[in-house]
């Protein structure tokens, strides 16, 4: 009899998948707050890369084509927007930041727990529609989302 | 039959040797392992005791080491020999002069209160910490530092900019236990600090919009601060209400300059003086921790980093950026790491929310800040 090693693992592989899977895809709970939702943002003159100050409530872009949101998060917090991933765009996983205001030019060191926008940047993949959510979580701990933003994404050739 | 016996045997003997040899390597996950986070809780408000006695054979090497270093160092001089006779490292500032003379006018005042109170008076506590010889007071340093016993269960600020508050709160919680009980402990109230805080001078110390854990400081000093059971947390920016205010301090200060940072002995010294330190850090990717010593982003790399400022522009983080506040608990030199207290709650990462962070990254132990907690 030949002896292979993971043969043996794979129900319990599958069940680890489908449990992971569920958990994550299970609808979350109560407390969940929708970052405004207040614009439409349609590209076909715009440039190649651009960015929404806040969550939209519908974007079309091209294949190809780059766009970036920014969402209120205060760095140091743990809490960081996570897109769920969606076969239309690719996202850029660098955490990136903007400050809401200037820091004080007479504050040494700068005040820490500022708060800030996150910049998330992404960029159409392939045609279709889809419902894109980005959760405000800790990536540790309960997973539970503090803010959503949710927006209806076009992505045409 | 016989195959099935030995699998079994060979499996314990490995899971046995894997567990061993985690005991003897990782101070943080001895300490957590084999304890779910509520119960580590429970057992931390009577470390020092029973709870203690279970973990005293995993850590008699670092007690033994924590011990050799309490600071012996009662002054066989009187103290207006001791300006002149140990010189701060390149700091003979009139800031200096001034802040010794304070110390001496203050030095028997609290004196007294100490002896009232029958407390032991240990002098040390009030020494200026660019007074100190600090090779002195880390001889025998050696190894991994952490006196458990002055552990404190580990918080959480939520969405709300309050680092600096809850890095000032277990600051000044671990040194009440270093300097005066390690058995009894003691919540200070991070909301009073969000919605209260000034500085002696009546500047606001800050909101969950961010702040100064130095300034915190100067309300503990200053104004007093009430306990979490009065003034319970929300997360949230409000109105300041009146409370009793129960927490007070002798002292707070600065472990270097903001112009001359605190070599890594200087703050491990006062990390063995007072117990603890507040630090501002450079916390950028700490979300994803998991286990093991924090070290991607070395002081000499934060530069790389960029922001976008308040008018739309990209600047370059400085070498001197920061973005949080912690708590540094302790050091393992086996590491080349800081032991750190975080305030995301028990969650975060494998160790209840404490952490190792290598010395030189992040830009930690820059910015260090101490207490001494009034009695």
């Amino acid at each position: 009899m030949i002896y292979s090693p993971n043969a043996n693992k794979m129900p319990y592989l599958s069940i680890l998948i489908a449990i992971t899977f569920f958990t994550y895809s299970s609808p979350s709970s109560s407390k969940e707050i929708y970052i405004n939702n207040t614009k439409n943002l349609l590209t076909k003159d715009m440039p190649d890369t651009f960015a929404s100050d806040g969550c939209p409530e519908n974007i079309t872009i091209k294949i190809g084509q780059s766009f970036s949101l920014k969402l209120p998060a205060i760095e140091g917090t743990g809490f960081l927007w996570i897109p769920k991933l969606s076969p239309l765009l690719s996202w850029n996983e660098e955490e990136k930041y903007e400050k809401v205001k200037a820091d004080s030019t007479s504050d040494i060191p700068k005040m820490v727990g500022s708060p800030t926008r996150q910049i998330l940047t992404c960029k159409g993949l392939k045609t279709g529609n889809e419902l894109i959510i980005i959760e405000y979580v800790r990536p540790f701990g309960n997973r539970k989302p503090e803010k959503l933003c949710q927006f209806n994404l076009n992505v045409i050739n | 039959m016989k195959n099935y016996f030995f699998l079994i045997l060979a499996l314990c003997l490995g899971f046995f040797t894997a567990t061993l040899a985690q005991t003897t390597s990782d101070p943080l996950q001895n300490f957590y392992r084999r304890r779910d986070v509520a119960k580590m809780e429970q057992s931390l408000t009577t470390f020092g005791k029973s709870e203690f006695d279970a973990d005293k054979k995993l850590f008699s090497g670092i007690r033994n080491a924590t011990y050799t270093l309490e600071p012996n160092l009662t002054l066989n001089r009187p103290l207006s020999q001791l300006a002149g006779t140990i010189t701060p490292e390149g700091d003979n500032s009139s800031e200096l002069k001034l802040e010794y003379e304070r110390i001496k006018i203050e030095i028997p005042a609290i004196q007294r209160e100490f002896e009232a109170k029958k407390l032991v008076w240990n002098p040390n506590y009030f020494i200026d910490l660019r007074l100190i010889d600090w090779q002195r007071l880390l001889m025998g340093a050696s190894g991994c530092t952490i006196n458990t016993s002055y552990l404190t269960p580990v918080k959480d600020q939520f969405n709300c900019g309050s680092c600096w508050a809850f890095s000032a709160a277990a600051t000044w919680e671990h040194s009440y236990k270093k300097i005066y009980s390690s058995a009894v402990n003691h919540n200070l109230s991070e909301e009073d600090m969000v919605n209260c805080g000034k500085t002696c001078a009546g500047d606001d110390a800050g909101s969950c919009s961010g702040g100064h854990t130095f300034k915190a400081f100067e309300y503990i000093r200053c104004f007093k601060v009430a306990t979490e059971a009065n003034y319970p947390y929300t997360a949230t920016n409000a109105a300041c209400i009146a409370k009793p205010k129960t927490y007070g301090a002798f002292f707070n200060g600065q472990v270097g300059t903001n112009v001359s940072f605190p070599t890594t002995d200087q703050v491990k010294a006062a990390v063995t003086l007072y117990g603890a330190v507040t630090s501002y850090v450079f916390a950028r990717g700490w979300s994803s921790y998991g286990t093991g010593v924090l070290n991607a982003i070395p002081n000499a790399a934060v530069t790389t980093y960029t922001y976008t400022g308040g008018d739309g522009r990209t600047y370059a983080c400085g070498a001197n950026y920061i973005n949080h506040a912690v708590t540094i608990v302790g050091w393992c030199d086996a590491k080349n790491a800081w032991i750190i207290k975080n305030s995301w709650g028990t969650d975060w990462g494998s160790y209840g929310g404490y952490a190792y962070v290598a010395y030189n990254t992040y830009n930690i132990a820059k910015y260090v800040y101490y207490v001494v907690p009034l009695p």
